[in-house]
């Protein structure tokens, strides 16, 4: 490198101090990708860059999972780049004759392997937000943060924070029948709310993920502290399950949008229709009922609140290797 | 101003009225202008090669010189290296009332001599050959590492440039150290 040590400037041209105008055309003909890289060569090109180009960025996905982080961020002329961070150590032996960037037509995929996975991914993370702006296109899509990881995310430079609207916060625990388990996620749903204030309109799921029960709620506008009421009380024995589910048909409130039971789980639909009217299938397009299979379960069973107005049970028996739709349930709050 | 007279290229011709696309044309006698560069070398060149350039079609149309005066009054572009010139004329030249085609491979692959280009180019205004010109420059960072980057632009890193930076002023401040102690020695 020693023969770069003069300094490149004054009387020959160099790409750094080239007229605006040629930038701005140069820039023109390359892809977020290629910025990101030629930023990286030096501080002054990092600036012309900011100053001569108009990509905004939005991020799709953030994942900050215990094991791998990866994000996935859109340019304003749609450009992809899905950037994921593995450690050193799982680094195969085959990448380096692959560069670790694979490129499909508008889509990037970038695999860097690093030695110190969560301070790669902020070094990385800062310099994309420093150089493609942010302004009203910046948003997150979804971020999903392991417990573990929170910290990472308030080390997230505070401009991006600033700017950014994050539409759903995304609370998934795998043993969420568990009551010690739901007070964790409630106990993190609290951190993550008092540690990134970001969400000022926002969304939480909950899910079970135990292979039996898959239970979603969505709150706008909630304190944190209703929190507890909403997500703790809600036991999730069979018993209580039948209830809930006859109660859910009917209930007002916007916060349970969805509720999916597979097969494992008893539920009584004796119960759950007892005294509810119920009225046939009106022949509606089929795509307005989302269905929701578990393979090796015999039947299949499909509860979707499409709105208020309405909610729906589909009920499906496998036959070979297909699933025969056998029953529809729609159900009404008011008799029309 | 000591000049030589020259033609531009093969393409043009020595004499206007034996160009060749001016005997397909029907007998417009075609007008010829003059430019030079650093080297003060005069180029002859058409005025329809000249309509690339933005800047010196403006000119042209500005001082409304007959031939004679433009023969007398070279365009003078001191801010550009005779060479480049010459390599701007030939590509006016030989894109003189044709469709400029998508992309240009005849442009330099040295550096240096594509970023002089540019600037020429960019000063006198062909908006096509910049285009051409940019590209390159674009192509040659595509698909390249930082550090490959650096390497084909020698561009220093931050903190060798820093570092570079810091020796050259250690040495100027030595050179004017010694240069005041030869003047007081002389004063003595």
């Amino acid at each position: 490198m020693g023969q770069y040590l003069v300094k490149n400037r004054g009387n020959s041209p160099d790409l750094a101090n080239l007229p605006d105008t040629v930038h701005r055309e140069i820039f023109k003909y390359l892809k977020p990708w290629d910025l990101f890289k030629l930023s990286r060569v030096s501080t002054e090109l990092r600036n012309l860059i900011n100053e001569n180009t108009n990509f905004t960025i939005k991020f799709h996905h953030i994942c900050l999972d215990e094991n791998v982080i990866s994000m996935r961020l859109e340019s304003s002329d749609r450009y992809l780049i899905n950037w994921t961070f593995y450690d050193a150590s799982r680094k195969p032996y085959w990448t380096k004759r692959f560069l670790n960037k694979c490129h499909y037509g508008k889509e990037f995929h970038i695999d860097g392997y690093y030695e110190n996975v969560p301070q790669s991914f902020l070094f990385v993370f800062q310099n994309i937000v420093s150089i493609f702006k942010g302004e009203e296109h910046f948003k997150v899509g979804q971020l999903l943060v392991h417990p573990n990881r929170l910290d990472l995310l308030s080390r997230l430079p505070n401009d991006f924070l600033k700017n950014v609207n994050c539409d759903k916060l995304s609370i998934k625990s795998t043993k969420a029948n568990q009551e010690t388990e739901r007070k964790a996620s409630i106990d993190f749903t609290k951190k993550v709310l008092s540690t990134v204030q970001l969400f000022k309109n926002f969304e939480i799921s909950f899910s079970s993920f135990d292979g039996n029960f898959e239970y979603e709620k969505q709150f706008e506008n909630l304190d944190s502290s209703g929190l507890d009421d909403c997500f703790i009380e809600n036991r999730f024995d069979d018993i209580y399950l039948n209830y809930f589910l006859k109660n859910w048909m009917f209930t007002e409130t916007k916060s349970i949008i969805s509720c999916r039971i597979i097969e494992k789980r008893i539920f009584n639909l004796e119960v759950i229709l007892d005294g509810l009217d119920t009225t046939r299938w009106d022949g509606r397009n089929w795509s307005e009922i989302r269905n929701f299979y578990k393979s090796g379960a015999e039947h299949s069973f499909n509860l979707t609140r499409e709105d208020k107005s309405y909610a729906v049970i589909s009920i499906s028996k496998r036959i070979g290797n297909g699933w025969n739709e056998f029953g529809i349930l729609c159900f009404y709050p008011q008799k029309n | 101003m000591s000049s030589t007279e020259q033609g531009t290229s093969s393409a043009a011709p020595a004499e206007p009225t034996t160009a060749p696309e001016s005997a397909a044309a029907p007998e417009v006698p075609e007008s010829f202008y003059y430019v030079h560069g650093k080297d003060k070398v005069v180029h002859k060149v058409s005025a329809g090669a000249l309509q690339h350039s933005a800047l010196i079609h403006g000119m042209i149309s500005n001082l409304g010189y007959t031939e004679e005066q433009a023969k007398a009054n070279p365009f003078p572009f001191e801010n550009i290296d005779g060479d480049i010139l010459q390599m701007v004329v030939d590509w006016c030249n030989q894109h003189k009332g044709k469709p400029t085609p998508p992309e240009d491979t005849n442009l330099p692959k040295q550096k240096e001599k594509l970023f002089d280009l540019v600037l020429a180019v960019n000063y006198l205004e062909i908006k096509e050959l910049l285009t051409y010109c940019c590209k390159q420059v674009a192509m040659m960072v595509k698909g390249k590492s930082p550090e490959e980057i650096r390497e084909i632009w020698m561009i220093p890193t931050d903190a060798e440039d820093e570092a570079a930076e810091k020796e050259a002023k250690k040495r100027a401040g030595k050179e004017a150290a010694g240069e005041t102690a030869a003047a007081a020695g002389d004063a003595k």
